[in-house]
């Protein structure tokens, strides 16, 4: 169990305009449903009222995008505003968004921008997380997105980064395992070292997702199967953490439903192995 | 020089985050002075990946939204527009989907552009369509409810557009053209001319787009302005040129379909 007390909703997937059809006809067997919150922060419209159903009948959580909780143009209050209208009409168990910058000087980028590992940094993105968790009512859940820059004014590693900001801002983190693999490629650290430097009590939520092999290097680009490593990571994941809220994350290319849902599943052999394992250590 | 700053250190995170993203926009370069080797990726390599993945995504997601104007220019036409406009407007939203808000009037202010004045209009009505797909639910008027209501009356009602309507004047084709798109096809740039206007409107969860001649759109028009129904069809046929009897049976015909597609917010019934 994570320290805040939310729940281990099983498995899930994301909330996809070209899945809705099915969705809304064939009520599938899913845990939870994960949406992108700045979709469904629209006026009204389609978006909304699939919204609306969804969350009649599904566990959502909210997963976002522009938060841009690491730069440092000031936070977008009426941003947040909206994102806080949208948990609380959503019923969302947690809203998520990334260790990262997605704009400044009044641009968004609409990317998953890397922040420097610096005492300054820190500094300034533990203070904006205890902002935002105050505007927001709860904790704020942080995933590690993958990155592709080094800087050479990094002082801090990766993971004790990650594990930092959560402990100094007490906040949770969404552990995207995919990204994790992603990292130790590009960057070089031991994934397992990594995973194991985040605090287990914090971690609310795991990601997985697909990439594409480039040369040398991996591009996180979340449109396809998950590789065999990625598997094994999570499995090292779970032994650290126990079962948490998992969601297969598919956004582009993506094939109909049922082969989003089935590649999902396939975390139920993994969690249900780390359950086991979690009740015979306490035996 | 003693005490000289750094190059490959910035002088804070505001300044690495101002560098990094004038280096990924294309801006200006320098942000790989900051970036460390890494196994695969030497400095440069980095930035360029950010930079090809910002450009991507945005240039997909102006795709999804203007693929008419994207099929009118051809991938490299479209992909030289879209960075222009990026240039020249960058996205401040959260929300990615507001990429394009400002594209069509970008369009129509492009000087030099090929066939510009068609691209305005197609961008107009295609901006009109995502637009509307998203927006907030308003009151529609239930046809039904005309039941029975006396023809003397509801030729002195009023009928104001939904939130979900709206008519863009052209002076090009461009419902055909986007129809072949949409359809798989490669259709030519067409001739000025074809229908006055394009009335966009969302029934349900559906956008449509229907042309308007001249006699449709001073009805619409006149419906919008808050002129009774009998007021809007002497403008169509103001509007048409015709007599207003022989544009009646048009006007009838439009006034349904309109009425049935959810056009209208409301009826405003005579005391």
């Amino acid at each position: 169990m994570n320290r805040f007390g939310l729940p281990d909703l099983g498995i899930g997937v994301g909330l996809r305009t070209v899945h809705y059809e099915h969705i809304l006809s064939k009520w599938p067997p899913v845990d939870f449903f994960e949406i992108i919150s700045e979709n469904y922060m629209v006026q009204g419209g389609n978006p909304r009222r699939v919204l609306d159903a969804v969350a009649a009948r599904y566990p959502v959580v909210m997963h976002g995008v522009s938060l841009s909780i690491g730069s440092t143009d000031p936070l977008d209050r009426e941003y947040l505003r909206r994102l806080k209208a949208l948990a609380d009409r959503s019923g969302a168990r947690w809203v998520s968004d990334h260790l990262c910058w997605t704009g400044v000087a009044g641009e968004n980028l609409h990317d998953l921008m890397p922040l420097p590992r610096t005492e300054e940094a820190l500094r300034h993105v533990v203070g904006r997380v205890r902002e935002v968790q105050d505007v927001l009512g709860r904790p704020l859940v942080l995933e590690n997105p993958s990155t592709y820059t080094a800087f050479r004014c990094d002082s801090i590693p990766e993971a004790d980064f990650l594990a930092r900001v959560a402990e100094e801002a007490d906040c949770g983190i969404l552990l995207d395992v995919n990204n994790v693999f992603v990292g130790s490629v590009n960057h070089g650290w031991d994934p397992v070292a990594y995973i194991e430097t985040v605090p287990a009590d914090r971690v609310v939520q795991y990601h997985l997702a697909g990439h594409r092999r480039e040369g040398g290097h991996v591009i996180d680009t979340h449109d396809d199967h998950v590789v065999d490593e990625v598997w094994d990571l999570f499995r090292a994941a779970l032994a650290h953490t126990g079962p948490r809220a998992t969601l297969l994350e598919w956004d582009d290319h993506i094939p109909p439903f049922e082969v989003v849902h089935a590649e999902a599943l396939k975390a139920r052999g993994f969690r249900e192995r780390a359950g086991e394992t979690a009740v015979a250590g306490r035996a | 020089m003693p005490g000289a700053p750094d190059p490959g250190v910035p002088a804070s995170l505001a300044d690495l985050e101002r560098r990094l993203r004038a280096a990924v926009t294309g801006a200006e370069g320098g942000a790989e002075a900051f970036a460390a080797r890494l196994p695969a990726l030497a400095p440069a390599e980095q930035v360029a990946i950010y930079r090809a993945q910002w450009f991507s995504r945005l240039l997909g997601i102006l795709r999804t939204d203007f693929p008419g104007t994207a099929a009118a220019l051809g991938e490299e036409g479209f992909s030289a527009l879209v960075r222009a406009y990026l240039g020249a407007l960058p996205p401040t939203d959260p929300n990615i989907s507001r990429t394009g808000e400002r594209f069509a009037a970008f369009v129509a202010g492009r000087e030099g552009l090929p066939h510009r004045a068609f691209l305005a209009d197609l961008a107009r009505v295609e901006w009109a369509a995502t637009s509307i797909f998203d927006r907030e639910d308003g009151p529609v008027l239930d046809p039904s409810t005309l039941a029975g209501v006396p023809p003397e009356r509801i030729a002195g009602a009023r009928f104001p557009l939904a939130s979900t309507a709206e008519v863009h004047e052209v002076r090009h084709p461009v419902n055909p053209f986007l129809d072949a798109v949409r359809d798989g096809g490669t259709p030519e740039v067409p001739r000025p001319g074809g229908p006055a206007a394009v009335l966009v409107f969302r029934s349900g969860t559906v956008v449509h787009r229907m042309d308007l001649a001249p006699g449709a759109l001073a009805a619409i028009r006149a419906l919008d302005r808050g002129l009774t129904l009998g007021e809007a069809m002497e403008a169509a046929a103001a509007g048409a040129g015709v007599p207003l009897e022989d544009l009646a049976p048009d006007v009838t015909r439009w006034f349904g379909e309109w009425a049935a597609g959810g056009v209208f917010a409301r009826a405003e019934l005579p005391a």
